[in-house]
């Protein structure tokens, strides 16, 4: 099945926009130009014809569309790798599921929510019903059970009108924690290309929030409860030092994070976050020829109709705010 | 009919009167126009802290405004929306009302600044410090600007009344100071002539 995938995720690749094409749609002056841009692009073409009057609104449920239409193309012809991707699909679970709760604290009305919410897949928990709930203790009672289900020690601060960040970050350690240990029982070389992607990701976050005692003067004992327990090229234990020392040198000559805390020091915050989909997404593209028929493919493509989705997002929320050009295109992953 | 349009008896009382009047005015216009020149003073002094300010303000707004477009672009609506929802805290403001020089103007102190802190993901962080510091700068461009307008105000209303001082009042009751005091000159001297003539005539009367 899952070489019947690979074949299909082939296909895929020829409907991803290049670089250039990313660049002619950045260029676009207005988001009606944007329209007529994408309507020359062959994955978007037909959904963009069928809008009639543009709007940020539209344009932007037509690249969240094909990006879910992506994610279930692939979680459909990848067999068991299939659940893989609808395991690393969950992080938007979650970020739906923080929405939801945040959104409930301040009294939104559930109409109002459930506009909002936008599932890519089909969801772990019934988030009709989880969108109904009227309070906050009756929306953690109905994660209880789930794999969203929070500790007692996390729910009772969250119900008892405490952040929800420390909440965050517990589904987001459950989450890359059961995530790479899937990846594991993959094995080989394809193991090691998700690893190495997934590693990245959760040792950048990691970075962000051992940095935050330091600059901010967050607490540092919640920065040690929030950094995930998986490293890559620094360990767990240098960046617990750095939470309570605030000394950054033993990290900032490692590769590849050097630029990254450079420019989270400068405050560039979105800028080090898109540096690191672009480390990313090169180290995918440089290993590319090595896993052309293998399952780490699937991955590839996974990600790569991720970062379209991200570019493509930047790109209609960048010509309507009329940005900078170049400044644009810096914020686009390639 | 006196220049001020009040009716002017030219006796010696109303010009005692017009005199302690006149006086009075003049005492008033010294200090109206002390007052003015230091409004002025003091006026000139905020514009020139303005000015710094604003471009403070405008560099902190420009800076911040850029990095949250990064931000909403790289993390998307739904999150940046998600995140400033977790913020619980807000901004605490207290104004007091002052007064210089007879200007009542309000001073505002921003008492607390919402902590984010523990409550947002780190890269939150920045984009909430650059906001906050614009914020705090913004409430005092606030204070300064509606303190010039204040003292504008006032400004403008002394420096009516001065310069009607200067130029109407003062001049009219010095015309009619003026022109009692020759009204009782010339009564004086006719008193003077009449009486030298009745002296004149009594002395042709008694040499007869």
């Amino acid at each position: 099945m899952s070489d019947y995938g690979i074949v299909k995720a082939h296909v895929e690749k020829t409907t991803i926009l290049t670089i250039e094409e990313l660049q002619k749609l950045a260029y676009s002056q207005d988001i009606y130009e944007l329209h007529e841009n994408l309507k020359r692009t062959k994955a978007y073409a037909l959904s963009a014809l069928l809008i009639t009057v543009p709007s940020v609104r539209k344009l932007h449920e037509l690249i969240t569309n094909k990006f879910i239409e992506r994610v279930n193309k692939l979680i459909r012809s990848s067999g068991e790798f299939g659940e893989f991707i609808r395991h690393y699909i969950r992080k938007y679970e979650i970020e739906n599921i923080l929405r939801v709760l945040v959104k409930i604290r301040k009294g939104i009305p559930s109409k109002e929510i459930r506009k909002e919410i936008v599932n890519i897949t089909k969801p772990e928990i019934d988030f009709e019903s989880f969108i109904s709930s009227r309070n906050l203790a009756e929306a953690i009672e109905k994660l209880a059970g789930t794999i969203y289900e929070p500790s007692s020690e996390v729910a009772n601060s969250v119900i008892s009108g405490g952040p929800v960040i420390p909440f965050q970050f517990e589904l987001m350690q459950r989450f890359y924690l059961e995530l790479i240990n899937e990846v594991s029982k993959i094995g080989g070389f394809d193991a090691e290309i998700i690893l190495d992607s997934l590693k990245l990701e959760v040792e950048t976050e990691n970075i962000f929030i051992s940095l935050a005692p330091s600059i901010f003067g967050v607490d540092p004992d919640l920065c040690e409860r929030l950094l995930i327990n998986v490293s890559y090229k620094i360990p767990i234990h240098d960046l617990m030092s750095i939470i309570r020392t605030g000394n950054i040198q033993p990290i900032l000559h490692i590769k590849p994070y050097g630029d990254i805390i450079n420019l989270l020091l400068v405050g560039e915050d979105a800028k080090a976050k898109i540096e690191v989909y672009k480390l990313e997404y090169r180290s995918l593209k440089s290993k590319e020829v090595k896993f052309f028929v293998s399952k780490a493919y699937l991955w590839y493509i996974l990600k790569l109709s991720e970062f379209e989705w991200r570019n493509l997002r930047s790109i209609l929320f960048g010509v309507d705010f009329r940005m900078d050009k170049s400044e644009l295109i810096s914020l686009l992953i390639y | 009919m006196s220049a001020t349009g009040t009716r002017i008896l030219p006796t010696r009382g109303f010009l005692l009167i017009l005199k302690n009047r006149l006086k009075i005015i003049k005492e008033g216009y010294e200090l109206l126009s002390m007052k003015r020149e230091e409004l002025v003073r003091y006026l000139q002094s905020l514009i020139k802290e303005i000015v710094g300010l604003r471009e403070n303000v405008e560099t902190l707004y420009l800076k911040a405004f850029r990095r949250f477009q990064s931000l909403f672009i790289t993390l998307g609506p739904e999150n940046i929306e998600t995140y400033a929802y977790m913020m619980d805290d807000h901004i605490e403001i207290s104004a007091l009302t002052k007064s210089t020089m007879g200007v009542r103007y309000s001073e505002f102190k921003v008492e607390k600044l919402p902590d984010f802190r523990n409550k947002i993901p780190p890269i939150m962080l920045s984009i909430a410090t650059d906001y906050q510091k614009f914020i705090k700068d913004l409430v005092k461009l606030a204070e300064i600007e509606a303190k010039i307008e204040a003292i504008a105000r006032d400004l403008e209303t002394t420096n009516k009344i001065v310069n009607s001082l200067e130029n109407v009042v003062i001049p009219n009751l010095e015309k009619d100071v003026k022109y009692i005091e020759d009204v009782l000159e010339e009564e004086e001297l006719e008193e003077f002539v009449r009486l030298k003539f009745a002296r004149d005539v009594e002395l042709k009367r008694r040499s007869k």
